[in-house]
């Protein structure tokens, strides 16, 4: 059960989990023996998304995602739930079904024909009595994986001894992100980028503020990073999350009030006034809640009512162990996720994707990164190399990091990491990854 | 050539491809929010119809393996074949939808 805070201003604070101080190295970036054995302890073993579950409204709609040299089949049944199998023919290997996306009323095997239904069971092949062990129909089929629907997403994991996905994630993640009502919102921007770096490199990245006031210098205006108005804590499972008030400068900015803040307060009726004192310009916040609270709903922002005060300006980052990095804000939802590559630990696939609640009669949305306005319908999935085209300016910031990184790691003069406090959430991401490494993640 | 009427306009619903025949080929047929469409009923990949295919974001889907083919260019997406599908141009006039082939 949700329950109000008495302090609605920010994030309950979170009891913080002794870490050990495990060193971070290089190696889990540039080996692939690492990446070899993480395929196995971490990626088949932990829960990741599929995608949308609105993309799959009928019976034998399906989504294919894909992690390593794994890919997944997620299908609606009949009776609205999903059923997910990894995507390999139990004949002679081959891929059953292509994605991101399709239906099937069977799955049929391109190479040799084999049918399964939506059950995942082989009901028909040609030349069934050719085969001396045994007709194939009744006997085999495509591997089972566990599948969820949560936060109007198809989760799935490979390991069919997980436990839920509720209990992976905790009661704090699954409450507040459940106040969101993702489910209701639709995809407007779904963007996937070949990278030259290691996953790892942009989980890291999304795991620490640290680096905003040098590689984003255009949020510092309006968007807090560090200090009284932010604030993170480390969470079971490697799991973390960092909040960050906006509609009001960060204790990093200097000088006067300068956009895009004085037009986002003015989207709410609040003026900035003159000569402002700091103390001025935290009320301001406070003043862009009270309109939202006031305005929101005969402004069509029904969506708001679910809200906290804090979360009707605010952003919040969730970092899911191991790649699911969800920021959510007042009037959206970004995934920002890298997956590893099959074989290259120098290489993974970053996806963004940008969701938003329908706010009546409009038809547009801003992008989430200062581009053209979106419009507000399912989008077209859009696969490039990083760099050939922009999956958003501060998505593309974050990534210009990537390749830096890796190289630098490769090199006999990277020792191990050098944190400060405010990157706490990338120790406890790794000893969560030190523990799947030795295997012994509960 | 010219447009020939193929299927009454009450006859379709959106994103559902309706069978008919043009010049003795069995064509879908079919509006979509981006407007009507006209396609051969045959997949380029194995060669199955294309019947039953569900229609998304302006592409059918095979029913067969599920390769996608847009529906304003006949262009395939994904990995399976490279290869498009015949279209023709399609319009309304009256009740009726009406077909013609694409001149070279």
């Amino acid at each position: 059960m949700v329950t109000m805070d008495k302090d609605d201003d920010r994030p309950q604070r979170l009891q913080r989990p002794e870490l050990r101080g495990d060193p971070i190295t290089a190696t889990r970036y540039t080996s692939r023996d690492y990446l070899a054995s993480e395929l196995d302890n971490v990626w088949r073993r932990t829960w990741n998304i599929a995608g949308m579950a609105y993309q799959a409204p009928e019976e034998g709609d399906y989504l294919v995602a894909e992690v390593g040299p794994e890919s997944v089949i997620v299908v609606r049944r009949a009776d609205g739930s999903f059923n997910g199998y990894l995507n390999v023919c139990p004949h002679r290997g081959a891929r059953v079904a292509e994605g991101p996306y399709g239906f099937a009323d069977r799955f049929v095997c391109p190479y040799h024909g084999w049918q399964f239904d939506l059950d995942g069971r082989v009901v028909d092949l040609p030349d069934p009595q050719d085969f001396k062990r045994g007709n194939p129909c009744s006997k085999l089929g495509l591997e089972a994986v566990i599948v969820t629907e949560l936060f109007g997403m198809v989760w799935f994991n490979i390991d069919r001894d997980c436990g839920s996905l509720e209990d992976y994630l905790g009661a704090t993640i699954v409450e507040e992100i459940s106040g969101y009502h993702i489910e209701e919102m639709v995809r407007v921007l779904d963007m996937t980028a070949e990278t030259e770096c290691n996953w790892k490199i942009l989980t890291d990245n999304f795991n620490e503020a640290y680096h905003l006031q040098v590689v984003h210098p255009q949020l510092v205006p309006f968007i807090e990073s560090q200090g009284d108005f932010s604030q993170i804590d480390v969470m079971q499972n490697g799991h973390n999350r960092g909040w960050f008030a906006s509609y009001q400068p960060s204790a990093l900015h200097e000088g006067p009030v300068v956009e895009p803040l004085p037009s986002l307060l003015a989207e709410w009726d609040v003026a900035v006034p003159e000569n402002p004192s700091s103390e001025v310009l935290r009320q301001l916040r406070k003043d862009v809640q009270d309109k939202k609270r006031e305005l929101g709903a005969e402004r069509g922002f029904d969506h708001y009512a679910y809200l906290k005060d804090y979360q009707l300006t605010d952003y919040i980052i969730y970092n899911i162990f191991p790649n699911s990095v969800i920021t959510v804000g007042p009037d959206g939802v970004q995934l920002l996720r890298p997956r590893p590559h099959a074989t290259d630990p120098a290489q993974c696939l970053f996806d963004h994707w940008w969701l938003v609640p329908k706010i009546g009669g409009r038809t547009h949305t801003p992008s989430p990164s200062g581009g053209p306005d979106l419009p507000v319908e399912d989008a077209e999935h859009e696969y490039f190399v990083y760099g050939e085209q922009s999956l958003g300016e501060t998505a593309d910031q974050d990534l210009s990091i990537g390749a830096l990184q890796q190289q630098g790691l490769g090199s006999v003069g990277f020792k191990q990491f050098y944190l400060s406090e405010q990157e706490i959430r990338l120790q406890n991401f790794h000893e969560r990854l030190d523990d799947y490494m030795r295997r012994d993640a509960s | 050539m010219d447009f020939q009427p193929v299927l009454k306009l009450s006859e379709i619903i959106e994103n559902k491809a309706c069978l008919t025949v043009f010049e003795g080929r069995e064509i879908l047929v079919g509006v979509t929010n981006k407007g009507y469409f006209a396609i051969e009923n045959k997949c380029s990949h194995q060669g199955k119809p294309l019947m039953g295919g569900r229609i998304r974001h302006g592409h059918i889907s095979c029913p067969v393996h599920g390769v996608r083919f847009n529906l304003e260019t006949g262009a395939a997406v994904g990995k399976l074949t490279n290869k498009p599908i015949k279209i023709y141009r399609a319009r309304a006039n009256e009740d009726w939808l009406e077909v013609c082939e694409i001149s070279a």
